[in-house]
Order: C-alpha cells, then sequence, then structure tokens
C-alpha cells in the first residue's frame, strides 16, 4: 500500500476516501503518514491535506522552490477552473435546494438539477452562463450543456461517478481543496473581500 | 387514507360519542371506565380529549374553543392560546379563586376553580405539544425549507418559541406559585397543579436542555453553513462582475499556500525495456503488425507552371541556420550598392562558420541565383576567377542594377 499511496501522490492525485479508499486508510494512520513524509522528504516533498481535513495531496517542502513553469501551469490550471467549479456548486445548491455548500460524500443527482433546470428560468441561464465560463464546452440542448459541465468537472476530479445508469455523481476531496483555493482568493483578489463585506451590509445575498 | 375520505369519519366519530364530548364540556371533564373506554381513546387519538388522569377525560383546547365559540360561552380572562399569556390568565384565576374563597363566595369560587384546573391541564397539554413538536422538528433538523432566507426566518420562530418555553417552565417553578398553591383556599386546583404541573416540570426542564443543546449545536452548523454560503455566492457574483481578471493578481500572495503549491497530475511516461529478451520480442511483435511506411509522395511542379491565385499555397518551412543566413544575405545584398563579400558577412555572426554558408552560397548561386542577383567568385589569391575547379576563398554577390 505504500507503494501505491506515494506513486498515487507523485502523480499529482489528490487522495479522498471516495476516489481511494485503501491510500486514504493508510496515509490516515499517523505512523505510516510519518513513513511516507520521511520517504517523500528526501526528494523535497510532504503530503498535507485541506483545511476541511479528508483528503491528501503532495506540496514541495519548500514552496519557495518550485519552478517558474510548474507553478505557471498549476496557476493556470485553477484560474481556468475557479469560475466553473464555483458556478457548478452555487448551480447545485440551487437546483437540489439546499444551502449548503458542496462537501466531499455529497451526492449529486444530475436527473434532479435536469428537472430543476426544466421549470425554472433562472437555473437554464445560470447554466448558459456556466457554460460560458468554460473553455471549449457548449451543447445544443440543456441537457448536454450539463454533461458537458459535469464530464468537465469528473476529468478535473471534483467529482466521480457513483451510478452511472442512474446519473449519480459524488463529491471528492478535490472540493475541499477547492474551498481553500475560494478563502485564497477572497482573502487575496483585489477588491473580493470588499465587495463581498459591501454585499453583506445590504442584505443583498439572497 | 385522504383528507376527503378522513372528514366524514372525524365528524361520524363526533357524532357517535356526542355524550361523552358534551359531558366533558359541561363537567370539565369525564371519568370513563369499561364500554366507553375505548370511545374515550378514539376520541383522544382524534385530539378531541386529552387525557388527564386514570380514566379522566377533558377537552382539548381547540375543541372546547371551538364548542365555546357555538355556545357563545363567555370565556374569563380569555385567551389565544400563548403559553405565557395562558399561565398570565392562570395567575388571574387563582388570585381571583383566593379573593372569592377569602370572602365566601362559594359559587363563584367553584367557578373559578373549574376555570383554573382546566386552564392548568391546558397549561400541561401547550407545553407537552410544543416540546414533542421541538423534537420532532429537531429529528428533521429543520431541513423542510428552501432558501437561506426561510431557514432564518424558521430559525427565528423557533428561538422565540424555545425562549418562551423556557420562561413558561421557570413562571411555573416560582416558589411564590408553589405557597399559593398550597393554600387551603385552593384545595382542589392545588391538588391539580401538583399532580400535573410540579410532577411534570423535571421532565420539560431535561427535555428541554437536551432541545438547547441540539439547537445550539444546529444553530452553530446553521451559522459556518450561511456565512459559508454567503461568501461564495458573493464571490461568484464578484467573478462575474469582473472579478475575474483581477484573480491573477491575488497569486503574487500564494508563497504561503500549500493549496497554491499542489503538485499537478502528471501524464505517465512509461518506457519500454529493450535490455531484457522479453522487451525486445514484444517490440519484435508490436513492429511486425505494423503497416509499412509509404513513400511520401511529392508533387513537383513542371516547369514553367505557375502558381494559379487562388490556389493553396504550401510553404515548406526550412530552419536550417544556412537558409536562413542565406535569406538574411541577400535581403542585405538587396539594399546594398555594391558588391557584399559572403565570408566577411559570415564572419560577423558568431553561430555561422563561414566555410558553411560558403559552400550554401555555392550552391544557391549554381542553382537558385536568377537574373536578379549577380555572383563572383573569389580564388585563394584574391583574384575573381569564372573558372571552374578552382579553390573559392570568398563569393561576392550584388543586385542587379
Amino acid at each position: 500500500m505504500f507503494d501505491h499511496a506515494i506513486n498515487s501522490l507523485l502523480m499529482g492525485s489528490v487522495i479522498c476516501r471516495f476516489t481511494d479508499r485503501e491510500g486514504y486508510e493508510y496515509l490516515s494512520q499517523k505512523d505510516r503518514m510519518e513513513d511516507a513524509n520521511r520517504f517523500l522528504g528526501r526528494i523535497g516533498k510532504r503530503v498535507v491535506s485541506p483545511s476541511g481535513g479528508g483528503a491528501f495531496f503532495l506540496v514541495p517542502t519548500d514552496l519557495g522552490s518550485v519552478k517558474k513553469a510548474e507553478i505557471s501551469a498549476l496557476h493556470k490550471k485553477i484560474l481556468n477552473e475557479v469560475r466553473p467549479v464555483l458556478g457548478f456548486m452555487d448551480l447545485c445548491m440551487s437546483a437540489m435546494r439546499t444551502d449548503a455548500t458542496l462537501r466531499p460524500g455529497d451526492q449529486i443527482n444530475v436527473s434532479v438539477i435536469m428537472a430543476a433546470i426544466d421549470t425554472e428560468n433562472k437555473l437554464r441561464s445560470d447554466l448558459q452562463d456556466l457554460v460560458s465560463s468554460l473553455k471549449r464546452a457548449g451543447g445544443a440542448t440543456d441537457r448536454e450543456r450539463l454533461e458537458g459541465i459535469i464530464t468537465r468537472l469528473e476529468s478535473w476530479g471534483y467529482i466521480k461517478t457513483e451510478n452511472a445508469e442512474r446519473e449519480i455523481y459524488r463529491a471528492t476531496g478535490m472540493i475541499d481543496v477547492f474551498h481553500d483555493t475560494l478563502a485564497f482568493f477572497i482573502e487575496h483578489t483585489p477588491g473580493a473581500r470588499e465587495y463581498i463585506d459591501a454585499q453583506e451590509n445590504q442584505g443583498d445575498l439572497f | 387514507m385522504t383528507p376527503k375520505t378522513e372528514i366524514p369519519k372525524f365528524l361520524a366519530r363526533l357524532n357517535r360519542h356526542s355524550d361523552l364530548i358534551e359531558e366533558a364540556y359541561h363537567s370539565g371533564f369525564v371519568q370513563v371506565s369499561g364500554e366507553d373506554e375505548p370511545a374515550a381513546r378514539a376520541l383522544r387519538i382524534a385530539r378531541v380529549f386529552t387525557m388527564r388522569d386514570q380514566g379522566q377525560y377533558g377537552l382539548t383546547r381547540t375543541m372546547r374553543d371551538l364548542l365555546n365559540e357555538h355556545t357563545q360561552r363567555q370565556q374569563r380572562f380569555a385567551i389565544g392560546g400563548n403559553i405565557v399569556e395562558e399561565i398570565e390568565r392562570m395567575e388571574k384565576l387563582l388570585f381571583e379563586l383566593e379573593e372569592a374563597a377569602s370572602q365566601g363566595k362559594h359559587v363563584e369560587g367553584q367557578r373559578y376553580s373549574e376555570d383554573l384546573c382546566q386552564s392548568l391541564f391546558d397549561i400541561k397539554d401547550m407545553i407537552s405539544q410544543d416540546i414533542l413538536q421541538f423534537d420532532q422538528v429537531m429529528s428533521a433538523k429543520f431541513s423542510d425549507v428552501n432558501t437561506i432566507e426561510e431557514k432564518m426566518r424558521q430559525n427565528e420562530h423557533y428561538l422565540k418559541r424555545a425562549e418562551q418555553l423556557h420562561v413558561a417552565v421557570e413562571q411555573l417553578n416560582r416558589n411564590e406559585l408553589h405557597e399559593s398553591f398550597n393554600s387551603q383556599l385552593v384545595d382542589e386546583a392545588g391538588r391539580i397543579y401538583r399532580r400535573v404541573i410540579v410532577q411534570s416540570i423535571s421532565h420539560w426542564s431535561s427535555r428541554l436542555l437536551s432541545i438547547s443543546k441540539v439547537f445550539e449545536e444546529f444553530m452553530f452548523s446553521f451559522r459556518e453553513i450561511t456565512k459559508e454560503t454567503r461568501r461564495m455566492r458573493a464571490f461568484n457574483r464578484f467573478l462575474k462582475e469582473g472579478g475575474q481578471t483581477k484573480l491573477e493578481e491575488a497569486f503574487s500572495q500564494s508563497a504561503e499556500y500549500p493549496v497554491m503549491h499542489r503538485v499537478l497530475p502528471a501524464r505517465t511516461e512509461t518506457w519500454l525495456d529493450v535490455y531484457s529478451d522479453r522487451g525486445r520480442n514484444a517490440l519484435a511483435e508490436i513492429v511486425g503488425d505494423m503497416k509499412p511506411l509509404e513513400q511520401r509522395k511529392k508533387q513537383e511542379r513542371h516547369s514553367g507552371q505557375r502558381h494559379q491565385d487562388n490556389a493553396p499555397v504550401s510553404i515548406e518551412e526550412d530552419a536550417s541556420l544556412e537558409d536562413l543566413s542565406l535569406f538574411v544575405f541577400l535581403s542585405e545584398v538587396d539594399k546594398a550598392d555594391g558588391w557584399i563579400s559572403g565570408f566577411r558577412w559570415a564572419e560577423t555572426s558568431p553561430e555561422l562558420p563561414p566555410s558553411s554558408f560558403l559552400e550554401h552560397l555555392l550552391t544557391w548561386s549554381e542553382t537558385e541565383c536568377g537574373d536578379e542577383h549577380r555572383v563572383r567568385y573569389i580564388e585563394v589569391d584574391s583574384t575573381a576567377l569564372n573558372t571552374a575547379n578552382i579553390a573559392i576563398a570568398d563569393i561576392e554577390v550584388c543586385r542587379t542594377t
């Protein structure tokens, strides 16, 4: 299991109980995690978890030592993903009639979302907005658009197929990584925090 | 069972047991035994009766209010069904009863006593019902709402009700109330108070405590969810309103954030093991199955054939240094007034060996040089010659005027 976990981490996987149960359980044990970190430390890497817990991923021991090209590639990927993932989470909450943000392990029922989109114009417009935030995405019908988004999110690792026949997906530990990313952007994007505070003061959040 | 079938059934039940209902209404309660017991239980399930004691049933408040409305019976200090107000009414009745008893007004005292007992039963009923409802709401985690706004309203409502319950239980457990109900003047009502209220207080308090804990826990998680959801939605709106372009600026602060440095998914590269027989055999097998490469057919332009204006123009890229250099060299020749030495020109470029460039220039002069340029070859002793089989030291080119 050690080699499986290490190789998986080195390949850039975010290990969580929903994508790699065995790897997750292995790394959840303190002594095994220490063992993994000892090994990875020799190649300048360490295992960390997002603040919500529930997942493991690899980062360089010295964050300043990462090559500029690698950082740029990661930042570009993050920039491409922020708005579509955020928009999808919002769409899920509205369609599934819940106020709780998407968390790892949450079930996503595409047919429920689709049914809600069919009946609410606002959700349809949100879906189109979401599609426009994705590169090379489209679709002639709402269903195709939604399926395109779902496929993209699955390829990015945020969700995984639970039951293909019933169109049920499950959120993975990547969602917690995304929450951390979001917290970072809210904190450091010029104007973001002021905008959010102003919205709260206006009570204009619903 | 649909509501349509339920209503006639309920009315039929009322009609069937109207004698019991009537007695409970006029006497305040009905003592049932034997054959009336199943009927009383059925009325209790239908929320017409409320059980007071062993075999003793009274009307529920709703039923009594309905009958009061019908008979136009005047209620002393009539109230609308709020616990706090019912407690106030109960205390007023207690005061009136004490007054009537101390003044020897037996008839009035009897009426006040009956109303007071009824009020105590009502209070017990209301508190028990509220606690029961809270239990149900807690088990459902307040989830039957669609939006944060509704949830906030719902929260406010339950908080208010939970507070009311606390206040009600505290009021009922006051020392002065205990003392008043222990008085000889309110003998019957005092007995009811001790049996119905005092005995239930410890149970109510423990239920309220556990409800408070669940409530507190839920409220905390709700606040967290609300805050996070609000921030998330507001940030989404920020991005839609042009914030997306500013995200990149945040990266300057990413140095301390591990999430901004995570190792990205890598493409796996597996190398073929050509050092083992097994690997070599596998490779041979793969190659054996491959289709042989076909010679690419190059369509050559016949001499004199010209490109048509609309025909697609194919540009073959030749990225060799000599070709690029030749292109630059000829551009300079075109700009210059006289001859330009290829050798000296090549010497100015550190990456270009002059001998290699001269070879390339020679080939060009012999195959591609047209009428636009004139070429002269310089022999080793620096004399220009036009003969073959000579050692060339330099090639000079100039534009034909």
